[in-house]
């Protein structure tokens, strides 16, 4: 039989399944008042949803309720032997019929068994009409406020303060504004409050303190409403408050902007400085315009696919550890595919700088042609749970752990090339090879094979670079033809043959790009903007910022 | 390096030019060939333009330029706006325009007005005088400021690719009025001739033809003047013509922006007879692909320039169709990697092209003629 999985709404949800312990929640009142919308009018159906609220006493319960509502809400909740039941999916057969598998809505297990099948069109649908759906939503708020996910209870503290009956969640509120262990629901909880009270207070003198609560959190949310009061408000006194807690909540807007372009060219300058990184080994040591260095990272970026494919790992079945397996095979893979271009294609070229771009082209389409035929056009990989979501540090300012991830390894790629040139006999030999070849030859070098080495070590952090990048994006295969011009750019611009300058002009064009496109100019203008001044940087400083100084200077 | 001209005699040269600019055309108008083809021929003279003007400041000057898509493209968005005038107007406004401005086609908004780039392409004599000097005149700009300050081979190159990445992003956007990601497309006529009669369709490819054979003679005449001996001189020693007294960065400007204006005259000749032109042109690969053209066919040779250009596009002609031989199927996604392959070869095998296989066919065939 055919399955198709029409909806999944609990998955969708991302709700753990948490019906297995026993619960003071009594299913036959349960599924008696759960009979009213059945047959019940509009205004018992409203009134039933709401008796729900009052229903639950700890989180466990809380989320059996959340469940109904958002099933209901949906029209994922059915009618099925005169109560109403769940189906985890609806399926359906080579005729096109669909079928649900009934679920208890209080216990969570299977009413007959896994593999029954009730036929759709016998059950009724239990499904929210236009009336009841904001009754539905608002009740599914003041049933959040209970529950034990910090983040459905966060969101439900910050949606509640703009609801119609947001006054009546005054006492819970409160109540969590003593007792939430987590500082960020006490903010909020703090927020809505005094937003809630600005919208019932006549009184001015409490209506003042509480602009002044709301402008000492200071409340980013609150902005919206302080300034439409300040259009409507007529006395002096309460206008002033309004005045200085509205100043003070936009001064620190502004350090949020500045934390939002700190934050986004660290990470894109982190980014960029992991694709440069390897080509100012290949390209600014060796000389050799590797146009198929973005394949590189593409390859590392694919490596990472198969890994996860050969751990099964899922969203449905986490195997995270494959994301550990990944780094070092993703390096290696690059590294090796890096070793055959070099003995195929680039040892023939090392003096041609202008043939091996053409060359190295060709390789590029070729690599790419073959992993699109190989793997098709777009794949992705689940990474694992603990690089998703992100970690508030303030309110309003948010790290995304992938982001940060991504700063991570690139810092530690620095880290490994730097130890390798600088403490490795082998770096060591490398240095020597480019700074002058024949000399380190006749000290008994065998410069073959430190070119070889030389250019699968470039190739291979820009493995570990499609590595980083599959924690932010699709992988394709053509995805390094965008990094491609950048990295060039960066490794000209820091001066060729300079690690540290090439940190220094990947993080200089990052905070640029990022500066530019958060304050005078959008996306693309930004863009064109930075090419303009990197190309006039090089008109006057044309060995970059970081110049090679002595013999190399003069190549 | 050496260069070995297979100098080819007068009645080979006769026969080829007979050949191109009147045989195939009239077997064309009397229906024997199709009218498809010789449009395609004319496309692909028209790369050959470009290929020449890359072959004289890559192959002979040693400047190897990835920006010769974004003048092949300047050449071609000015007569697109020429033809985009030529068809249907609303309230003045060409059609192409309406699809940055934020309301429907025909609707009058007094306010709206032509961009001031498009205002000159209304005529189509400035139109061709502005096609050629705009992308030589950038070109000359950029050649100056890059050569004067002594930006070094790969470099140039790598700056010059940045340039043409920047073109994208400013011509792709809709606010620059030059019809966004789409391009202009669509036109209809062409000096008040319908773009869609075959015999337009032959006369564009006799222009292309004719401005090809004008444009190979003029760069032969400027390689074999003194010019040309400097040019080869910064090639082969640019800090021995300095020292010899020469300014180099002229001669490069000059040379550059001709291969500019070489460009822009093929992209000019392109878009009518393609009847499109989007960002797209510009893009990166589009020079590198040029570059091919040269390198097929043989850098530092004009002939070698012009059948590189022809050869590549008519190979990826033949292999970009689905075809079978017996039990093996032919897909067009194996072009990319021929192309690569041919990338390949071509520098490690035969840095010379086409051009160079065939002389050294020549030299073995007269080597034992002697024996």
């Amino acid at each position: 039989m055919k399955l198709v999985f029409l909806a999944n709404f609990l998955f969708l949800l991302g709700l753990p399944l948490a019906f297995t312990q026993a619960t003071t929640l009594d299913p036959v009142n349960l599924q008696k008042q759960l009979s009213v919308l059945f047959a019940g009018n509009s205004d018992d159906r409203a009134r039933m949803i709401r008796s729900l609220e009052t229903l639950g006493e700890n989180g466990q319960e809380k989320l059996i309720l959340h469940n109904l509502l958002v099933a209901y809400g949906n029209g994922t909740l059915y009618s099925w032997n005169g109560e109403a039941v769940f189906s985890h999916a609806v399926t359906q057969d080579e005729n096109y019929t669909k079928y649900i598998n009934p679920v208890d809505v209080v216990t969570g297990q299977y009413k007959v068994s896994s593999t029954h099948r009730v036929k759709l069109k016998e059950v009724k649908i239990l499904a929210a009409d236009r009336n009841d759906r904001e009754a539905v939503s608002d009740s599914l708020l003041f049933v959040d406020l209970g529950l034990d996910s910090r983040d459905l209870v966060l969101n439900a503290v910050q949606r509640i303060a703009t609801i119609d009956r947001a006054q009546e969640a005054v006492p819970a509120l409160e109540k969590l504004s003593k007792e939430s262990q987590d500082q960020s629901i006490r903010f909020s909880t703090d927020e809505s409050l005094g937003m809630i009270g600005l919208r019932v207070t006549a009184d001015p003198a409490s209506k003042i303190a509480l602009i002044e609560r709301l402008g000492q959190l200071p409340s980013l949310r609150a902005l919206a409403l302080l300034e439409d009061m300040k259009g409507t408000e007529k006395d002096g006194a309460t206008l002033h408050a309004l005045n200085v807690a509205i100043a003070k909540i936009q001064d620190y807007e502004g350090w949020v902007t500045v934390f939002d372009i700190i934050k986004s060219s660290l990470s894109s300058g982190s980014i960029l400085i992991l694709m440069a990184m390897g080509l100012a080994i290949t390209f600014g040591m060796m000389g050799v315009i590797n146009m198929a260095h973005g394949e590189m990272m593409m390859i590392g970026a694919y490596t990472t696919y198969c890994v996860q494919l050969a751990f099964g790992h899922t969203a449905e079945h986490p195997v995270p550890e494959f994301f550990l397996f990944a780094l070092p095979l993703s390096f290696l893979v690059a590294a090796l595919v890096g070793g055959v271009i070099e003995w195929l294609v680039v040892r023939h070229l090392y003096k041609k700088p202008i043939e091996s771009l053409l060359a190295t082209y060709g390789v590029s389409l070729i690599l790419t042609q073959v992993i699109r035929l190989a793997f098709g056009d777009n794949r992705a990989t689940n990474t694992p749970d603990w690089l998703q979501g992100a970690v508030e540090v303030a309110q309003g300012m948010e790290i995304p752990v992938n982001r940060f991830f991504i700063l991570l390894v690139a810092i530690f790629s620095v880290l490994l090339v730097l130890f390798i040139f600088k403490y490795t006999k082998v770096g060591l030999n490398m240095k020597a090879t480019m700074q002058n070849r024949d000399m380190a030859a006749s000290m008994g070098i065998n410069t073959r094979w430190i070119d070889s080495f030389t250019f699968m070590l470039g190739s291979g952090i820009a493995g570990i670079a499609g590595y980083a990048l599959t924690t932010v994006g699709g992988i394709t295969p053509d995805m390094g033809k965008n990094y491609i011009v950048d990295s060039f750019l960066i490794v000209v611009t820091g001066g060729t043959g300079s690690i540290a300058g090439v940190v220094v002009s990947g993080a200089g064009i990052g905070f640029l790009n990022k500066f530019l496109e958060g304050t005078f100019f959008g996306t693309v203008w930004a863009k064109i903007v930075v090419l303009a001044l990197v190309m006039t940087f090089i008109q006057f400083r044309p060995s970059g910022i970081i110049a090679p100084k002595g013999r190399l200077a003069d190549e | 390096m050496s260069k070995i001209q297979v100098r080819p005699n007068t009645v080979s040269t006769l026969l080829l030019l007979s050949l191109g600019g009147v045989v195939l055309p009239l077997l064309s108008f009397a229906g024997l060939i199709s009218v498809e083809l010789v449009n395609m021929l004319g496309r692909y003279l028209a790369f050959a333009i470009v290929s020449l003007g890359l072959d004289l400041i890559w192959g002979y000057t040693g400047i190897l330029s990835l920006a010769q898509s974004f003048f092949f493209a300047l050449g071609g968005y000015g007569m697109g706006i020429y033809l985009a005038f030529q068809g249907t107007l609303f309230n003045g406004i060409p059609e192409a325009l309406y699809v940055v401005y934020p309301y429907a086609v025909g609707e009058a908004k007094g306010h709206e007005v032509l961009p001031w780039a498009w205002l000159p392409f209304q005529n189509f004599g400035l139109t061709v005088l502005l096609c050629l000097l705009v992308p030589a005149v950038i070109a000359g700009l950029v050649g100056f400021v890059g050569f004067f300050s002594r930006v070094k081979g790969v470099y140039f190159s790598i700056l010059s690719q940045a340039l043409t990445v920047a073109a994208v992003l400013f011509f792709s956007k809709n606010e620059m009025k030059f019809g966004g990601t789409n391009g202009l497309t669509h036109f209809k006529t062409i000096a008040g001739l319908e773009l869609s009669d075959p015999l337009t369709k032959i006369i564009l490819y006799l222009a292309t033809f004719l401005s090809l054979v004008g444009v190979y003679y003029l760069s032969k005449a400027i390689t074999k003047a003194r010019f040309g001996r400097v040019l080869i001189a910064i090639r082969d020693s640019e800090k021995t013509l300095r020292f010899a007294g020469y300014q180099p960065y002229l001669f490069k400007t000059a040379i550059f922006a001709f291969a500019g204006l070489l460009a822009g005259l093929g992209g000019m000749l392109y878009t009518p007879q393609a009847n499109i032109i989007t960002p797209s042109y510009m893009d990166a690969k589009w020079s590198i692909l040029m570059v091919v053209w040269v390198a097929v066919g043989g850098r530092g040779s004009l002939t070698g320039a012009v059948l590189g250009a022809l050869g590549v596009n008519l190979l990826y002609n033949a292999l970009t169709s689905q075809w079978s031989l017996g039990a093996f199927t032919w897909s067009p996604d194996y072009w990319p990697i021929v192309l690569g392959l041919i990338f390949i070869f071509i520098v490690l095998k035969f840095p010379g092209g086409l051009q160079s296989i065939w002389s050294q066919v020549v030299e073995r065939v007269q080597k034992r003629r002697t024996m």
